[in-house]
């Protein structure tokens, strides 16, 4: 199922659990499952595709985070797929964590894209799920993005992840709201990026400040 | 309403006349005399120290560089050493050039600052004049823009209580953790270098305090109602003390005397015409009346000073609140009426007139000026204070 190196993408329907997920596998190199959601994440998928290889999925609505994490695990397993990190917006950042927690031998980093209010405590998703995951458990490196034009709740969830997680990189892109891919898309690119090939290290400053060699 | 406020403005000037002998920017270092730089930063801090007790509510401090008239290049340093003379007034740094600064370690100074002061720690976001952008070879069209964010992001690193990183258009950190952390919570008041429309909309639109120089009172008048319409489409309405007002003041015991002492001042035109000078002149030159000619554009407001009234740059030379003591008092009983301002920044010396005078400024001011604007704007209904902004400010 696994596209040939340089092809642009491959497309497969994966219809063993009730989902039905559908997965777009591009590019080659470290492998990032993608839960890809309403936003615009096309351009960030193609441009991070040229780095690492990607299994884009597009979920249905309304199903339990745990159920949907074993599908999408096993999705992965079936493209070859051991060891990977996980990137989702805010529509499923439910899913990402739970699959944190229930596969961390093989999550190698999680990226959460502006992920909303119903991580906070008590609250509920859209699709009346609450967030009774222990995030605490989480032991993979975590990013987190939150624009500076999101309401005050945007940064409770932040603070509330960067105190709960371990390894969590909370971070805030300035002059964007919650699409930080419309925004500024760059920065977002830049920073994922960096963050999913340095993970830890991520923190340490690489651009050189030499005026000249 | 509150009642008027007053803040002392501490220049740590050079207090050797060689040194401003030959205009331009950036003034040699030759000329520096370690003993006049001594004597001078003694001088500076008796001052703060006399003010503090004479009952000024705030001390204040500025970043400039380069020049002999304001020798506070990092303000906080200076800051710093008033916490220790001024035991009383709120410190006020007005403030660093956070266009030009790294934002995280200007946050880091303030967040100090309030624990060395003890909570009385008042800040203002300063963009700067452009000579100055040549000191550390900022791109002066960069300058608006990085100041906004610089703002953004110190607001941010004082308040925010899990480490963060910030990706931003000029600053990028992937690590901030402000510690110490500021002792007023949520954050010392903050206030913004207003002296154009979008520093006026960006203040109101992150409710920040306005601070305002120079301009004669019709300006100001104009600015503020400007600021305080910006606030209600932002949906709050800032205090008369969220309106400062830097200004010169001469005081003599009778107005004869005070009118020679006007007369002889030149305030800000020579020292703009210095800054704009020399290699200050690289850069192009203050254009402040850009907002007074947008308002007048704006509103139709026949009334509204013209550039070509003024010094180039902001420098409007005359000692705007000048005359015996009751005069002044009602000079500044005027101008709050006009503008609503609340809080005055005033300085008294230098610009042709004499140390002896300038002392004898400060303390009349202090004896006989400064217990009496006490009662200036304490019995103000806010509907008042707006009418008289608002009629002003429509040139009626």
């Amino acid at each position: 199922m696994r596209p040939s190196e340089g092809s642009t993408a491959g497309r497969s329907a994966i219809g063993a659990g009730p989902s039905a997920l559908r997965c777009e596998d591009s590019g080659a190199g470290d492998a990032i499952v993608f839960l890809r959601d309403s936003t615009e994440q096309s351009a960030l998928i193609e441009q991070l595709a040229q780095n690492f290889r990607v299994l884009a999925f597009t979920l249905p609505r309304a199903v339990e985070a745990s159920t949907i994490a074993a599908e999408i695990d096993q999705a992965a397993a079936r493209h070859g797929v051991a060891q990977y990190s996980v990137i989702a917006g805010s529509d499923y950042a439910l899913a990402a964590i739970a699959l944190a927690i229930s596969f961390a031998g093989r999550v190698n980093a999680l990226v959460l894209i502006t992920p909303g209010t119903e991580l906070l405590a008590g609250a509920a998703n859209r699709n009346g799920l609450t967030a009774d995951l222990a995030f605490e458990q989480i032991t993979a490196p975590t990013l987190t993005l939150f624009g500076t034009r999101q309401d005050a709740a945007a940064f409770d969830v932040g603070r509330s992840l960067a105190k709960r997680i371990a390894n969590c990189f909370y971070i805030l892109v300035y002059d964007s709201d919650c699409n930080i891919g419309r925004h500024c898309p760059q920065a977002l690119l830049e920073l994922v990026r960096d963050f999913l090939k340095r993970r830890d290290r991520f923190v340490v400053g690489r651009d050189s400040s030499a005026i000249r060699e | 309403m509150k009642a008027m406020k007053a803040s002392f403005f501490c220049t740590n000037t050079y207090l050797a006349p060689e040194a401003f002998a030959r205009p331009g920017w950036p003034a040699s270092p030759k000329l520096y005399r370690p003993e006049i730089g001594v004597r001078s930063a003694d001088y500076a801090l008796e001052q703060a120290r006399l003010a503090d007790e004479a009952g000024f509510d705030w001390v204040s401090c500025s970043e400039h560089h380069y020049m002999p008239l304001l020798q506070t290049p990092n303000p906080n340093v200076f800051a710093a050493a008033l916490t220790q003379v001024v035991k009383r007034a709120r410190i006020a740094v007005l403030g660093p050039l956070v266009s030009m600064n790294n934002p995280v370690r200007v946050a880091e100074e303030f967040a100090m600052l309030d624990q060395l002061s003890k909570g009385r720690l008042v800040m203002l976001f300063l963009r700067g004049t452009p000579n100055e952008f040549l000191a550390y070879g900022v791109n002066p069209d960069e300058t608006r823009a990085r100041t906004q964010e610089a703002s953004a992001l110190i607001v941010r690193a004082l308040t925010e209580p899990e480490p963060f990183g910030w990706e931003g258009r000029f600053f990028r950190f992937r690590t901030i953790a402000v510690w110490p952390g500021p002792i007023q919570r949520p954050h010392p008041p903050i206030f913004y270098s207003g002296n154009s429309l979008e520093s006026a909309s960006f203040a109101a639109a992150n409710h920040f305090g306005l601070g305002m120089s120079y301009y004669p009172p019709q300006m100001v008048s104009q600015l503020a109602l400007y600021y305080r319409e910006q606030c209600a489409k932002s949906g709050w309405r800032p205090t008369t003390d969220q309106l400062i007002y830097r200004t010169f003041v001469g005081v003599a015991e009778d107005d004869k005397t005070a009118a020679g002492m006007k007369e002889r001042f030149f305030g800000l035109t020579a020292t703009v015409a210095s800054m704009t000078a020399g290699r200050g002149a690289a850069v192009k030159a203050l254009t402040p009346f850009g907002a007074a000619e947008s308002l007048a554009r704006d509103r139709e407001r026949k009334s509204a000073p013209k550039p070509d009234q003024g010094q180039a740059g902001f420098g409007f030379g005359a000692l705007q609140f000048c005359g015996s003591p009751d005069a002044v008092v009602q000079q500044i009983a005027n101008f709050h009426a006009l503008t609503g301002v609340g809080v005055l920044d005033v300085s008294f010396g230098g610009a042709g007139l004499t140390p002896q005078e300038a002392e004898r400024s400060f303390r009349l001011f202090s004896r006989e000026v400064l217990p009496r604007i006490r009662s200036i704007g304490a019995g103000d209904a806010p509907r008042a204070v707006n009418e008289a902004a608002s009629h002003a400010g429509s040139g009626r």
